[in-house]
């Protein structure tokens, strides 16, 4: 995984992250690997998806040639450095302490400082990486680079990466600078015949120097002895100022004096370049772990290393459900008040001492009552509409030969027809004058009306002048019904639209 | 339908009047808010599959049929085949190839043909309304298919008239069970998922193994909304908005305009999470009412907002207090408790005072210095120590009504805490826990990914004490 994947994730993910059902299929596919690997193999099957040229390409050219315009200038500025510490212009020798400093001393301190970095890289506000010359010179070039400014901005790295990424940078800088110094010592040793010597304000005696030079030197002194300055050299070699010119046991030694070299470029090596590359190894590595952390936490990523690994569960239906549309509520042929009498009283699927009760609480009178719907049967049903035609024939004086047609109904309803409770039984006859023929329908009004009633209606309405629909309420309720459930009888009578049905809403 | 006929998997056909509420059973169980539930009979016209798959394979089906409308007409029918009790399924099957393309037994046919291609019954009724014998040609008919069934007493009022149907039910299903779609009772789904594996022994394995992935299901869930409220708190708590302006200071105009518009991030990022977990729970069409995330210093700081949904004044001391001593006790630890615990007292003092005097301040204003000749205002990341448990406790109550409605409820949902609320998820040892993450996040860190999945799982656990 390097940072070109991190880019080309961060590009792909928010535009392609795909469904549940395409990533876990690929993570099917991918049943053994590691989070990395799979998210590796994702990206490998869908890099193709990007248009080119990719985040990835601009940053990859442009972090190349920050780092090369970095080296080369860090490199340019170590020989110049070096050149200039080493510069010899044959009255007094070159000061080796100035050029330990910049070989051993500087590399040591920015090295721990870089190990200090890296040990708080966690930390998005890391100042010693914002203080880096490599963080301010990235900062300064980017402007230098508006062409690529646009696909810059859409950048937005982890802060852990960024730091990993500037100190993994500065190490390299760091290098390149050592090397521009070993360059110059060798340069100028190759060039001039170089005397050098060493001088501090501080009371250090040789034998103090000596040990010093002694630890500098401790990784190869036993292997690369020449390369140790010996207490006579520094002995000879201690220099000072005071006086303007060179001591003449110095002039007597000067063939010795450019022995210091060896020393020097080997503290150099070792040191400036030597424990430089650990450093930038280390950098590097920590730059490869940052960047696979900094994968598994770019946005998108979490989803979908979840989508890949977990199954996809659905319950919902795969097909869309066909809309539904409300009809309107309101049914026209409403009344709101119940009439003193009816020649019959319907109670659909009730039991006939309920269709008492109820009648009794609405004050309504009848003839008959019938309990159609219900268990019974539809012979039953059928009977019922027989007998109702029946008595509304008689009332309006269809010769009674006609009424023969009906009786077998007639015998079949009377089963489930029942004499009225208003009237005496002398009534239960209507004269012929009576030109009443309403009849009453009482429902429950929480059940729905059903085609099976409709059913009914319909057959009945054939054999009635008016039928009045009375939705009615549980006995808990008073017999009063819900206005709710009254809206649901109102929108289907609605409709069945039948002329003769009208609608009992108080 | 006929593809649905060779399937090997269980099939439960959700059955019964129009207007019981098997629409509502089959959200419900389905997770599915889409599912058309109205007190208008005849809503459902077809019947439709809700399949529950795990990566493509079916465990087990449901469907939603129609409701009968000429029950008493299709037993006529049946009855008028005169066969015997063997011969009954036949005699169904017999009516599903003549009526076929009767309009009048539409709705009969399309409820009918799953049952008679293998699907088990679940025959729903109303038990906060009277029983009654207009029933008994459903149950009858049902009966007569000679499937497996069982009976679901579903009260969509405040009556019980469970006893009346538990008896009439008794004559024809062997099994009866009372199920709440209204609810979102997982248990109770667990309950009715084990009751429809009795139906027939062939389908326990796959009906236990559906139970085992729903659990595991639940907790997925939970899971990612814990994390998505993780996000919102982390995210809200280190943003950081900035704002370029001309000149040497920026105008009043230019800290309002950077204040509205920091605010107004972390209102996108609440609405954005509050989507997230709808989509998370299947609750997609969520219809509801919230107030806004306030910040008007009186709104959103004084007590009374505090008190319901973060900390008061001394809640937030004693948890800064909290916090400071735990710190301390580090240093004392460091130097082997020859510090007589100094180091915690001074940690506590400094915390506590320091929580204090934070309460009301949300985020300081900041001035950055020049950038290539550009000057810029920032505000971020949120120094208020309040504000993260306003938003828990807002994403939180957010989460908990969402996760506990079930589908099958339609309608408006009201998010309106009150001061209980906080009480049920945020106790004394969780709320210094919170506090550790919480200065994390405030420090603009970007926290590592094992410190935000301990933060998870405070939340996560909170979320299952709530559910």
């Amino acid at each position: 995984m390097t940072l070109a994947h991190y880019i080309d994730l961060a590009q792909l993910l928010p535009k392609h992250l795909g469904t549940h059902a395409q990533n876990r299929a690929f993570g099917l596919e991918n049943p053994d690997s590691t989070p990395t690997e799979q998210i590796e193999a994702w990206r490998t099957q869908h890099i193709d998806r990007l248009e080119l040229p990719r985040w990835s390409d601009v940053f990859v050219k442009y972090h190349y040639w920050i780092g090369l315009i970095g080296g080369v200038m860090a490199f340019v500025l170590g020989a110049i450095s070096g050149a200039t510490l080493l510069s010899y212009s044959g009255k007094a020798p070159v000061n080796v302490v100035y050029f330990l400093a910049l070989a051993v001393g500087v590399p040591v301190v920015t090295m721990g400082l870089a190990l200090i970095s890296m040990a708080r890289a966690s930390r998005a506000h890391n100042v010693l990486v914002h203080l880096s010359p490599a963080s301010w010179m990235e900062k300064i070039l980017s402007r230098f680079s508006p062409k690529n400014q646009e696909t810059l901005e859409n950048l937005h790295f982890n802060p852990r990466l960024s730091n990993w990424l500037v100190i993994e940078r500065a190490q390299m800088m760091a290098w390149w600078f050592a090397f521009g110094v070993l360059i110059a010592l060798l340069g100028v040793v190759v060039t001039q015949d170089v005397a050098f010597a060493w001088s501090t304000t501080l009371s250090v005696t040789p034998e103090q120097f000596h040990r010093l030079v002694g630890w500098i030197a401790a990784p190869w002194s036993a292997w690369l002895p020449s390369a140790v300055p010996s207490v006579d050299l520094i002995e000879q070699s201690q220099f000072f100022r005071l006086g303007g010119k060179l001591d003449n046991a110095m002039i007597h030694h000067a063939a010795q004096l450019g022995q210091w070299w060896k020393f020097l470029a080997m503290a150099t090596l070792v040191y400036a370049l030597g424990l430089r590359t650990l450093v930038w190894i280390a950098a590097r590595i920590g730059l490869r772990r940052s960047v696979k952390e900094a994968v598994l936490t770019l946005e998108g990523v979490p989803v979908l290393l979840e989508q890949m690994n977990t199954p996809v569960v659905e319950t919902t239906a795969q097909q869309p459900e066909p809309a539904f549309v409300q009809d309107s509520d309101s049914y026209e042929r409403r009344v709101t008040e119940l009439e003193p009498s009816y020649d019959a009283v319907l109670g659909w699927a009730m039991d006939r001492e309920t269709i008492r009760v109820i009648l009794d609480t609405l004050q309504v009178e009848t003839s008959l009552i019938a309990d159609p719907g219900g268990n019974r049967t539809l012979e039953e049903d059928a009977g019922i509409v027989a007998q109702i035609t029946n008595e509304m024939m008689r009332m309006t004086a269809i010769p009674r030969k006609m009424w023969g047609m009906f009786d077998e109904m007639r015998s079949e309803a009377m089963k489930a027809m029942i004499p009225g409770k208003g009237r005496s039984s002398a009534e239960e006859t209507p004269s012929q004058e009576d030109a009443s023929k309403d009849v009453l329908m009482l429902v429950k009004s929480w059940e729905p009306p059903m085609m099976d009633w409709v059913d009914f209606l319909e057959d009945l309405a054939g054999a009635v002048d008016r039928i009045t629909v009375a939705p009615i309420g549980t006995a808990e309720e008073g017999y009063r019904a819900a206005s709710r459930d009254v809206t649901v009888w109102s929108r289907k009578l609605r409709l069945v639209d039948l002329e003769k049905v009208v609608l009992w809403q108080p | 339908m006929a593809a649905l006929i060779a399937s090997p998997h269980p099939r439960f056909a959700v059955v019964g009047h129009p207007n019981k509420g098997k629409s509502s059973i089959v959200a419900s169980l389905a997770f599915d808010d889409t599912v058309q539930i109205s007190d208008t009979p005849g809503t459902t016209t077809r019947t439709r599959s809700f399949p529950l798959t795990v990566d493509g394979a079916v465990l087990y089906e449901l469907f939603d049929t129609p409701g009968f409308q000429r029950a008493r007409q299709v037993l006529a029918w049946l009855k008028a085949q005169d066969v015997g009790a063997d011969k009954r399924p036949e005699a169904v099957r017999a009516f599903l190839r003549v009526h076929r393309d009767d309009p009048k037994f539409a709705d009969e046919v399309e409820l009918l043909t799953p049952i008679m291609a293998g699907a088990g019954i679940l025959y729903v009724v109303d038990g906060s309304k009277p029983y009654g014998e207009e029933y008994e040609a459903e149950m009858e008919i049902l009966r007569w298919t000679g499937q497996p069934s069982m009976a679901l007493i579903n009260r969509i009022g405040t009556e019980d008239y469970s006893a009346q149907w538990e008896a009439a039910l008794g004559q024809y299903f062997k099994l009866i069970r009372t199920y709440d779609p209204m609810a979102r009772d997982f248990d109770g789904h667990i309950a009715l998922l084990e009751g429809i594996a009795q139906l027939r022994q062939e389908w326990m394995p796959s009906v236990k193994r559906s139970i085992a992935l729903f659990e595991a299901y639940r907790q997925r869930l939970l899971g990612a909304t814990a994390q998505s409220i993780a996000r919102l708190v982390q995210r809200t708590i280190a943003h950081v908005e900035r704002l370029q302006f001309a000149g040497e200071a920026p105008t009043n105009m230019d800290k309002e305009k950077l204040a509205s518009r920091y605010q107004e991030h972390l209102r996108r990022l609440e609405q954005r999470e509050q989507r997230d977990v709808e989509a998370i729970w299947h609750h997609k069409h969520l219809d509801k009412e919230q107030a806004t995330l306030l910040f008007d210093g009186i709104d959103l700081f004084s007590r009374e907002s505090a008190s319901i949904f973060g900390l008061t004044r001394k809640e937030m001391f004693v948890t800064g207090m909290a916090g400071g001593a735990a710190a301390g006790a580090g240093i004392d630890l460091l130097f082997g408790g020859t510090t007589f615990l100094l180091g915690s007292a001074i940690g506590a003092v400094v915390g506590g005072v320091g929580a204090y005097w934070g309460f009301e301040e949300l985020s300081e204003i900041r001035i950055l210095g020049t950038t290539l000749g550009k000057r810029s205002l920032e505000m971020g990341p949120m120094t208020n120590r309040n504000f993260p448990y306003i938003l828990l406790g807002r994403a939180l109550y957010h989460a908990h009504t969402v996760a506990s409605r079930s589908h099958a409820v339609r309608g408006t949902v009201q998010l309106v805490m009150d001061e209980t609320f906080k009480e049920r998820w945020l106790g004394d040892e969780l709320r210094t826990e919170l506090e550790t993450y919480h200065k994390t996040f405030r420090s603009g860190e970007e926290p590592d990914a094992e410190t935000f999945k301990e933060y998870e799982g405070l939340i996560y656990r909170s979320l299952e004490m709530l559910l």
